[in-house]
């Protein structure tokens, strides 16, 4: 569980996207190894709190502390460098490389780090633990939905990062699959020590999260005290 | 279910002092869909609540007979309700008629539902995340009865999202 | 009704559909003008060679007019440049007359091109306008000419002194265009190479444009077969889009070949000269059939390519993986290189009859059998290769490149095709310059003016004559007699002069000799050959010396070092020889079809980039937001179209290479350094055309702009 140290903070979000508001003052924050479950009804900015949180987007106003450093301001490249780094990403779909195998997509972050032959090796010992032994030469066209998120995860959690985002990452997936692709990503990151930011609009899937946090309309929704 | 009674009665009261046959007439407009509620029972909540100093008859009529007593809830009687009103429900399974129940009086009487709604939902997902942590290590056969009481209340937390994303309509529709 | 359904959701998409719609017809726009640029090619070289038909007369032409003329055409130059000069007496009332006149000039007069006639306006008389003895009387129609930047002059004498001219024959009429053309074997394969050059690789771009957002095509199609369209509405809808843009692309590109065409007219130049607008016309019919075909071509391409793609309600399914290419694909490739080997061997077998048709056959065959192999077995190479690159690759974005060639090898082939056959068609040339370029152009001494006198009269030599000129005379079987030590004065030859001239090369400035010898005792009686005259260098005092020679001898043919120097072609010695061979105009199009066919490539490749990046906006898109830099990105997509680009020139250059070796190895001959380096400059400028897709590579896979997708 969460070990109580700050990892990431975002102070006073504001983001729109030309006259539409998405983020209007959003205050969070998640502890290192801690599992954070983002939910809201869909249009309720979600998505752009990641995306402001992981460094894609930039927000209007506000700031985003990781590991005591702002990293909202930095050039793009600096952003760039530090998702690559310290960070892991599942998305909804989408995101395998089409022509490349399995086992080449999940060592990809190492690949690009210029881990080389290595990579392959270490991409190796993943399948087995996300329930992919002898998949390794498929393409991800060939898999599953299931199958090709805990592919994602893989290559989430393989470099190492300090913090996965996963967004809708069971989005296309039915119930049962669901449960599994969230059960690895939960427990592998737990093994793993990562701390994990998911959003999602699946009351089951927060349910894997050690915290809840809801978005409303560009804002945190702050529970009231019971009186 | 009669202490949801007497507290949705509270609630009717809470605008107006009203007959008893009058609060029978609105239960059921509103509520009866689930189960109307027969005279007897709200004469003997009443009288329960009376008793309890919750309400107090303001006038009787001429005539015999129950129904011919008006009843006015009491400062005690409002505190009571907003207590009822204010606590999250622990999730089971058929709680949306509660549930239903205490959005209805919340818009009706003017209090914020949305808060309402926001504390019952960390409630639930509370009790999933507990859930969830519990399937973990629970033999088949619980993990089956995990997941059957996970899915109801999932259902009641959707019900919960698309009411509090209905607020607004609802204030406007819901007419005692 | 489905056309009209077709049209009504192929613009409904707003920005993006537009964006489409914009990209498909200017691709197919500029195909168009490829295409028809390419047609125009051949008029062009067909009008050049019948333009020159008048100036190949001798007194073997048929008859064209009742009367005769006497007639002595010269190919003079002056700095570098070709001046035909010809010198001509009607035999009566009725002679012939060349195109381009309404008679011929009378004695005293003359008659110039106009970029003659400007020429002589800025030059001073001795040193060009003395060797036209008469009075500007007129100046030649473009008919008559080559090319609007050619130098004529007719000049009219009498007959008698054209009779006493050296020189000077007796014709009955002018050489008419097409009479003679009778194009080799040899020039017909060279034709038919550079007709599949340069109209294939066009073809294959304008199936490519039609590609362009092929994935978020069928995401489309499979919403609306969702909606209850069957699997032939959705075939009709393609059909319709591609033909709307496709019309609309064929439209802009005739405007454009409107537009260009002048301007083709203005710069093109072959051998330094232009082409007359006229020329530069393909004719009525092609371009009739290109507008139609272009159309009916990208709806053809469209729909095998959504043939191959199952698209259901549920979504684009790509039917099973493409097979990959097998090995046969090499077979019309050795075909042709046996087929060469054999037509090698039979024409060196001296009992073999000179003219057989099937060897002509072969001859045809044989390297169109490769060209196709070429083309055919493109994916096979692409294929293996990166594959193997796959398997060592270390870094992520070769790996990725690799894998997406090797997925579909037939897409990385087809972008990169017009290289390959460039390349194939370019190897021998080059090969066979490198011989010419690395030996100087002429064994003349800068300065020299070279004249050949045969047949004058000693005493009309004299106003030449000093003690610095050299004379060589005619020996038996065209040797040339003269003092080595001399001749080394003023050329770069030494000592010992060969006996026999095997490889004439640089010698032939010195107006072809067969051998050289030492002058005997008695060589003061045999006629001189050639003199060369020393001067201080300057153009002007060469060109002085030309006057005086040809004032002297209108029939003297002079050579200076400047001749060949001088950019563009070497002069034609001898005016019989001029021209003849349609071969020398075919083979210096070349520039310009290597020019036009890297426009191609650079072409295709930019459209396959693009359209590779539409395919995997989303990927690249979320790979960016895991912290993949554009500039990997782009990377990427550069070593996508660099990798086969490379593979298919090596590939075919060797494969080029081998069959030059194969046929004589004795002869064999690398590239030369100039020639590498050239294809180098041309691969690398396709490529960084293609690097105007950067921008769209940051556009396209900006995170917002993928998220609501």
């Amino acid at each position: 569980m969460s070990n109580g140290t700050t990892l990431l903070t975002g102070r006073g979000l504001h983001k729109s996207f030309g006259p539409t508001p998405a983020l209007r003052g959003v205050d969070m924050s998640v502890d290192a190894g801690e599992v954070l479950a983002v939910m809201g009804p869909s249009g309720a900015g979600k998505s752009t709190l990641l995306h402001c949180l992981a460094g894609i987007l930039t927000p209007d106003s506000g700031d985003v502390t990781f590991d005591g450093q702002r990293i909202d301001h930095l050039p793009d490249w600096q952003r760039s460098r530090l998702r690559r780094k310290s960070f892991g990403f599942v998305f909804q779909f989408g995101q395998l490389v089409p022509e490349l195998p399995v086992l080449e997509n999940i060592a990809l972050p190492l690949l690009l780090a210029g881990r080389g032959r290595r990579a392959m090796a270490a991409a190796e010992t993943w399948l087995p633990r996300l329930g992919l032994a002898g998949l390794g030469r498929r393409l991800p066209g060939e898999l599953s939905g299931g199958q090709g998120q805990r592919v994602a995860i893989a290559r989430a959690l393989i470099a190492g990062p300090r913090l996965v985002f996963a967004d809708e990452p069971t989005g296309s997936l039915d119930s049962v699959a669901a449960d599994e692709v969230m059960e690895l990503l939960v427990s592998t990151a737990k093994t793993e020590r990562t701390g994990v930011v998911v959003v999602t609009h699946e009351p089951r899937v927060a349910a894997y999260a050690d915290r809840t946090v809801t978005v409303r309309d560009g804002f945190v929704v702050q529970p009231a005290a019971v009186p | 279910m009669s202490v949801t009674v007497s507290h949705v009665l509270l609630g009717l009261l809470e605008d107006t002092e009203r007959h008893g046959y009058d609060l029978k007439q609105s239960y059921d407009r509103v509520f009866g869909v689930f189960r109307p509620v027969r005279f007897g029972q709200v004469y003997r909540t009443l009288a329960q609540l009376q008793r309890d100093g919750l309400v107090e008859i303001v006038g009787v009529e001429a005539g015999a007979g129950p129904d011919r007593k008006r009843y006015s809830i009491t400062a005690e009687g409002v505190t009571d309700l907003e207590r009822w009103l204010s606590e999250p429900e622990d999730p089971q399974p058929h709680l949306q008629t509660v549930l239903f129940q205490k959005v209805v009086l919340a818009l009706q009487s003017g209090r914020p539902a949305q808060a309402f709604l926001d504390t019952q939902r960390e409630r639930h997902l509370a009790v999933m995340r507990e859930l969830t942590a519990a399937r973990r290590t629970a033999s088949p056969q619980e993990s089956l009865l995990i997941d059957y009481q996970l899915f109801h209340i999932e259902a009641d937390l959707r019900w919960i999202d698309h009411a509090a994303g209905r607020l607004g309509a609802l204030a406007e529709e819901i007419q005692l | 009704m489905n056309i009209v359904l077709g049209l009504r959701i192929a613009f409904a998409g707003g920005r993006e559909s537009v964006a489409r719609f914009a990209l498909m017809a200017s691709g197919v726009a500029i195909g168009v003008v490829l295409l028809l640029f390419s047609l125009t090619a051949m008029p062009g070289l067909q009008g050049r060679i019948d333009r020159y038909a008048w100036h190949r007369t001798d007194a073997s032409t048929p008859a064209t007019a009742p009367d005769a003329a006497l007639w002595l055409a010269v190919t003079d130059r002056y700095a570098g440049q070709n001046i035909i000069r010809v010198h001509i007496a009607a035999l009566g009332a009725r002679p012939p007359v060349p195109p381009g006149l309404d008679r011929l000039p009378g004695a005293g007069e003359m008659v110039v091109s106009p970029a003659l006639a400007e020429l002589l306006r800025t030059v001073p008389d001795d040193q060009l306008g003395d060797r036209f003895p008469g009075q500007v009387t007129g100046t030649i129609g473009l008919e008559g000419l080559v090319s609007p930047d050619e130098l004529v002059a007719i000049v009219g004498h009498t007959p008698e002194q054209l009779r006493a001219t050296v020189g000077a024959y007796e014709i009955r009429g002018f050489e008419r265009p097409g009479e003679e053309m009778d194009l080799g074997i040899f020039v017909q394969i060279l034709v038919t190479m550079l007709a599949v050059l340069l109209v294939g690789p066009v073809l294959v771009f304008i199936a490519l444009v039609t590609r362009v957002g092929a994935a978020r095509r069928e995401q489309r199609f499979a919403a609306i077969r969702l909606a209850g369209a069957t699997r032939g509405q959705t075939g009709v809808l393609a059909a319709t889009e591609t033909a709307v843009a496709a019309i609309g692309g064929v439209l802009l590109g005739s405007l454009g070949y409107a537009v260009a065409r002048p301007v083709a007219a203005k710069h093109v130049r072959l051998e330094g000269l232009r082409f007359p607008l006229d020329d530069l016309a393909a004719p009525a019919w092609q371009v009739a059939v290109v507008l139609g075909a272009v159309p009916l071509i990208a709806v053809a391409t469209t729909l095998v390519a959504l043939h191959r793609v199952q698209i259901t309600p549920l979504g684009a399914r790509r039917r099973v993986r493409r097979r990959p290419p097998r090995a046969w694909r090499l077979v019309p490739i050795a075909v042709g290189i046996l087929g060469i080997m054999a037509i090698d061997q039979r024409s060196s077998d001296p009992d073999a009859p000179a003219d057989d048709p099937a060897l002509a056959l072969l001859g045809v065959v044989a390297p169109l059998s490769i060209l196709v192999g070429i083309v055919i077995s493109g994916p096979w190479l692409c294929m293996w290769i990166s594959r193997g690159l796959a398997r060592l690759s270390r870094r992520a974005t070769t790996l990725m490149a690799a894998r997406r060639i090797a997925a579909d090898p037939y897409a990385a082939s087809h972008a990169v095709i017009a290289v390959a056959l460039a390349v194939f068609v370019a190897t021998p040339i080059g090969v066979a310059a490198e011989a010419s370029a690395d030996a100087p152009r002429t064994v003349l001494d800068p300065g020299v003016v070279a004249i050949q006198v045969v047949g004058a009269a000693e005493e009309t030599l004299a106003p030449l004559m000093s003690d610095r000129v050299v004379v060589a005379r005619s020996g038996p079987g065209r040797s040339m007699i003269v003092p080595c030590a001399e001749l080394a004065r003023v050329t770069s030859l030494t000592c010992p002069l060969p006996v026999e001239v095997g490889e004439r090369g640089p010698v032939a400035a010195l107006f072809y000799p067969n051998g050289f010898a030492e002058p005997g005792p008695n060589a003061d009686r045999l006629p001189i050959d050639t003199l060369f005259v020393p001067t201080d260098g300057t153009l002007a005092a060469e060109e002085r010396i030309r006057t005086l020679a040809v004032r002297t001898m209108p029939h003297a043919l002079t050579r200076t070092y400047r001749d060949y120097a001088a950019e563009g072609p070497a002069p034609q010695p001898i005016d019989a020889e001029l021209y003849k061979s349609a071969l020398g105009g075919a083979e210096s199009l070349f520039p310009i079809a290597m020019a036009f066919v890297v426009l191609v490539a650079a072409c295709s490749l930019t459209v396959s980039t693009v359209a590779g990046l539409m395919d995997r906006r989303r990927p690249f898109a979320l790979l960016r937001a895991s912290g993949v830099s554009v500039r990997e990105l782009r990377w990427l997509a550069l070593l996508e179209t660099a990798v086969p680009l490379a593979l298919t020139v090596l590939g075919v250059m060797g494969t080029t290479l081998l069959v030059g070796f194969l046929v004589a190895p004795s002869e064999f001959a690398w590239p030369s350094p100039g020639f590498l380096l050239g294809v180098t400059a041309a691969v690398l400028t396709a490529l960084a055309v293609c690097m105007i897709t950067w921008p769209l590579m940051d556009v396209a896979t900006r995170h917002d702009n993928v998220r609501f997708e």
